[in-house]
């Protein structure tokens, strides 16, 4: 894996994965941080796990839910809390706007 | 006051159970001002169920625990008007048993912070010394307790929460094994490492309140039924410890972080003189060094902003929280990513960092293996406990930190951190007992036991409690 | 030009009765929007999901079905992307890679075009939620200034049945997906006659264009239609000289046609990652074996009982067994009137499905009920009407008349009296003499005095009478 160069391309890629806008300020403190951050964590690059899977659940298998409807009065009073048009929640346009 | 002899009292008939909540917003009102403790206060009323187990006492919960009608915010702008239409099962547990739930307790945001200072609301002090942090993330549950005004809180605790607090502002706290505490109505951080556990001015308190609350729940599928009863812990917080427990204890005392280079000497050299106490106390204690662990925050660290970045992706401000920006006249990728723009800064780089981490072509490199690093680290540690009854550090090797401390290099908080965190790597239960207070360097000690095993860490802890921290003794029962 | 399809389809499982990972109603059709609906299905901090077992139960059903090789670990992937239908920022999904395991993993189905039979490879089977429903205020995504989200639908719980690229045409897509929805209605896991119960993204490559994915097209005709569109559109482009690039499309169902898919700044990167709150459940091998004990009549091994027992010819069987609805019904026919073959099969596929819209199959009982075709196959039967007749009435019986009253109305019944018939075939043979004379010559005047005779009787005549009684005369002349 090739070095990390924290370019402003690079944070506008993190602020995109990350879905966070960012102000000018922020980016620059971001950049600083993050060198620091990524060397503190490189650190795990050198342990070796050879032979160590990675799953330690503590319980052998899960339980599996019974397939019996309950229904949730509670949720649909906190929903009805919501500007709702006719019943159904806004969401902005999917779509770009120009 | 103790809750468990509050609750003999008024099992004998000489008090009434409401006094303990009679007169106790005027109370958290004048000392709230000094320590920003609480974000929301309850209505505390008469209504609880009289006659169970925790009936009239009032118990703080953490502001990442959901209570119905109660606004829960993780002490984050973005879920500032939140109000779940749910309780968690922990809270429902404490209801059930007529305990009265008074607020909801300042904390690091979403968990995410050390030193209770990455609040949207502010700081919480440190009752102990109002100059220092009562430890993170659960700043506020701690304080609540070691002012006095509570006897008991919840915390949580991802990579030290409730211990680190407990350890700095004198208090007993306990981080359950993974899966013995439900999860669910505990707004995720990061979700294998994430327990719910009791914090509590007496360990009696602290194993009253984690009966309580402990033991499988049909809600939370990491819960395992397989664990000692619930009656069991309940039964023992009314009871003197077993009197032969130091007998033959056997102990491994953790080297690294004894040695560490950013250990406070004479916070290790007075928990060394309690060690020796063990030893007089007729427990064996023997060193082991585990070097693996002064990695272990760095294991954690990679999966808690990995799982944080994947947790904090449902904050959009459309179905809860706040919004900045309005559904009409914007598109969905705008109003996404400016609503989230009200995170705090910490939270804002774990999660654009953990974002990186599990992207394509990092997973492997960072994510993947340290998981597996963490499952040598549990594989090392259960070693250890093959041959020891408990593995023992410092509840914290260095005094409280002032609250102006930086921590934007995660690496500066490295001698704390790692005794810390491989306890919730691990999975394993891990308790903090005070050991003695002052102002500026309380001493506890940190015991981690085996899976499941969280009865032998209350009878230690009875035992020093009583015969051993030089803490105003507690009482016997 | 060669032509290659892979479908990734995605079927509710609408037998279940709860959604994935939650106790809500899997029945959301119909009812107000966002009523339907709990704390895990909206995504709400604190909340954790707990898998359905019925839903394994199904999913193994279809995987045994399909020939697919079940993985014994039942492990759960988190699928990010940002979508207001999504309310948690990711889909709780299934994933080959990244410590986890796609559901089951290859398989095949068999399908018949134009009877030549074919194997369709399947690549992998996945469980996942689904997303809820976008509804547009003005019914058009491109005019509406906002959404309207309806959660109701969030959680159910889908299969994702992913094909190799193998399919060369689209009417063996087509063949695909009607047998893959006669499978699952024959194991009763999924009623896909309901709206939007069957979705699908199509992957098509003409020629040495890039492959072009068309992305969430719902039902079988349309799926059809898209596919169509897609392969005459990228055919147009290459002949015109030019290259058709990898992207993808949305199908514009009111359009008719595919539309670019806006362009991103960057592509969506799902960073998969195990999902913590879900451990791995090992599937018992006793849990496998239970179903594949409960496991139904399959559409082959029934066309194969068809062509064997009941005598049907292989292309009838096959068309019977497309349709569980449609083999139910020829069987309840058969049973009713007491006869099975071809007769039956062929008024079914030949006469009554001419009648019935392809959409409204699974409810070919309520439009013609069985008894009232197994009265006119009786009757048939008897000889009381002519095959002609019966053919004739299936577009009554269609508007829902009975039977017996359309006979009645028509006038409708087989003259069988053998002197009314004599009387006919006489004044047949007297109007045309010179018939007679050619009989010698030509064997087909015959016919033509029996068309004749038909022709008087106002087609009522049983034409096997009047054969014989023709041949009778002629021999006596």
């Amino acid at each position: 894996m090739k070095k990390i160069e924290f370019t402003d391309d690079f944070i506008k890629h993190l602020e995109w994965l990350a879905r966070i806008e960012l102000e000018d300020s922020e980016k620059k403190r971001l950049k600083e941080e993050l060198a620091l951050l990524l060397r503190y964590i490189d650190d795990v690059l050198s342990i070796d796990v050879e032979g160590y899977s990675p799953y330690i659940y503590p319980k052998p298998s899960m339980e599996l839910r019974e397939d019996i409807p309950v229904s949730d009065e509670d949720a649909y009073s906190y929903l009805s809390r919501l500007a709702l048009e006719e019943g159904f929640v806004k969401g902005p346009v999917v779509i770009k706007k120009k | 006051m103790r809750a468990v002899d509050f609750l003999l009292s008024i099992k004998r008939g000489e008090i009434d159970d409401v006094k303990l909540i009679e007169g106790f917003r005027e109370r958290v009102i004048a000392e709230d001002e000094k320590y920003n403790i609480f974000i929301t206060l309850a209505e505390p009323d008469e209504a609880f169920h009289r006659k169970r187990l925790l009936s009239g006492v009032p118990i703080a919960v953490k502001d990442n625990i959901v209570t119905k009608n109660l606004r829960t915010t993780c002490a984050s702008q973005v879920l500032e008007n939140f109000v779940p239409s749910y309780d968690a099962t922990v809270v429902e547990r404490i209801k059930s048993e007529g305990g009265v739930i008074v607020g909801k307790t300042n904390m690091d945001e979403f968990a995410m912070g050390a030193l209770g200072t990455t609040s949207y609301f502010g700081p919480t002090r440190n009752p102990l010394n109002p100059s220092l942090s009562p430890g993170g993330s659960s700043s506020g549950s701690a304080a609540a307790i070691s002012s006095g005004l509570v006897p008991m809180a919840l915390g949580s605790d991802t990579g030290g929460s409730i211990r680190l607090p407990a350890a700095w502002t004198g208090i007993y706290g306990l981080k359950p094994t993974y899966g013995l505490v439900s999860r669910y109505g505990l707004v995720s951080y990061s979700d294998s490492l994430d327990q719910i556990g009791p914090m509590a001015s007496s360990i009696f308190d602290l194993e009253l309140l984690f009966g309580v609350i402990m033991g499988w729940d049909e809600k939370d599928p990491t819960t395992y039924d397989k664990h000692v009863p619930s009656e069991v812990f309940i039964k023992r917080a009314f009871m003197n410890p077993d009197p032969h427990i130091m007998r033959n204890l056997r102990v491994a005392l953790l080297k690294e972080p004894l040695v560490h280079e950013d250990a406070d000497q004479k916070v290790v050299d007075r928990f060394m003189d309690y060690v020796s106490e063990l030893e007089a106390y007729g427990a064996v204690v023997e060193e082991v060094s585990i070097p693996l662990v002064n990695k272990a925050p760095q294991i954690y660290y990679v999966i808690a902003f990995s799982d944080a970045s994947s947790n904090l992706a449902r904050y959009s401000g459309l179905l809860y929280g706040k919004r900045v920006v309005d559904v009409i006249d914007t598109d969905w990728d705008e109003y996404y990513m400016r609503n989230r723009k009200l995170f705090g800064w910490e939270v804002k780089r774990r999660i654009l960092l953990g974002s990186f981490i599990l992207s394509a072509g990092y997973y492997e490199m960072y994510y993947d293996r340290a998981l597996r690093a963490r499952a040598k680290l549990y594989d090392e540690l259960n070693k250890v406990l093959a041959k020891y009854d408990v593995i023992a550090t410092p509840g914290s090797n260095i005094p409280p930190l002032p609250l102006d401390f930086d921590a934007s290099d995660l690496s500066r908080l490295n001698a704390i951190d790692s005794l810390l965190v491989i306890a919730n790597l691990a999975g394993l239960p891990a308790i903090v007992i005070p050991l003695e207070v002052s102002t500026n360097t309380p001493i506890s000690i940190q015991l981690i036991s085996q899976k499941w095993s969280e009865d032998i860490l209350f009878e230690i802890g009875k035992y020093i409690a009583l015969y051993i921290s030089k803490l105003e003794r507690e009482l016997e029962a | 030009m060669n032509i290659k399809i892979g479908l990734e389809v995605h079927v509710q499982l609408t037998s279940l009765k709860t959604k994935l990972f939650c106790s809500c109603s899997a029945d959301y059709r119909g009812k107000p929007p966002n009523t339907n609906i709990c704390p895990v299905c909206l995504g709400m901090p604190g909340s954790l999901p707990r898998v359905n077992k019925e839903a394994i139960k199904s999913a193994i059903k279809v995987a045994l079905a399909l020939n697919s090789n079940i993985n014994q670990v039942l492990a759960w992937a988190r699928k990010h992307y940002f979508y207001p239908d999504l309310p948690k920022g990711y889909q709780i999904s299934q994933y080959d890679g990244k410590g986890v395991a796609t559901f089951a993993k290859g398989g095949y189905i068999n399908i018949r075009v134009n009877g030549k039979k074919k194997k369709i490879k399947i690549r992998r089977i996945n469980i996942e939620e689904d997303p809820a429903r976008i509804v547009y205020p003005t019914g058009d995504a491109e005019t509406s200034s906002y959404i309207l989200i309806d959660y109701n639908r969030s959680g159910i719980a889908l299969l994702e049945i992913v094909t190799e690229p193998d399919m060369n045409s689209p009417e063996e897509v087509r063949a695909f997906l009607e047998k893959l929805r006669s499978i699952l209605e024959h194991l009763e896991v999924s009623d896909l006659s309901l709206e939007g119960s069957m979705r699908a993204d199509v992957n098509i490559s003409v020629g040495d264009g890039e492959r072009v994915e068309v992305k969430n097209i719902s039902g079988l005709k349309d799926i059809e239609q898209a596919i169509r569109y897609e392969v005459a559109r990228q055919i147009d482009v290459l002949e015109k000289g030019g290259r058709i690039e990898r992207e993808t499309r949305h199908w514009d169902s009111t359009r008719k046609i595919t539309k670019p898919a806006r362009v991103k700044e960057y592509e969506e990167d799902y960073r998969y990652m195990p999902d913590p709150n879900l451990p791995f459940y090992i599937i018992p091998d006793e849990l496998i074996e239970e179903v594949r004990k409960t496991l139904p009549e399959l559409p082959e091994e029934r066309a194969a009982r068809f062509i064997n027992q009941h005598g049907l010819s292989e292309y009838l069987a096959h068309v019977l067994v497309s349709s569980k609805a449609l083999a139910d019904y020829y069987e309840k026919v058969a049973e009713l009137s007491g006869v099975k073959g071809d007769k039956v099969a062929g008024l079914i596929v030949t006469d009554l499905l001419g009648w019935i819209d392809s959409e409204d199959l699974s409810n070919i009982s309520r439009i013609v009920p069985p008894e009232d075709l197994a009265e006119v196959v009786k009757l048939l039967e008897k000889n009381e009407i002519t095959i002609k007749m019966a053919k004739e009435m299936i577009p009554l019986l269609v508007r829902g008349e009975k039977p017996r009253q359309i006979i009645e109305r028509m006038g409708w019944s087989v003259i069988r009296n053998r002197a009314v018939l004599e009387k006919i075939v006489d004044d047949v043979l007297k109007e045309n003499p010179q018939v007679l004379k050619d009989i010698e010559r030509n064997p087909r005047a015959v016919q033509f005095i029996i068309g004749k005779v038909l022709e008087k009787t106002g087609k009522k005549g049983d034409p096997k009478i009047i054969a014989e009684i023709v041949r009778e005369k002629i021999r006596l002349s």
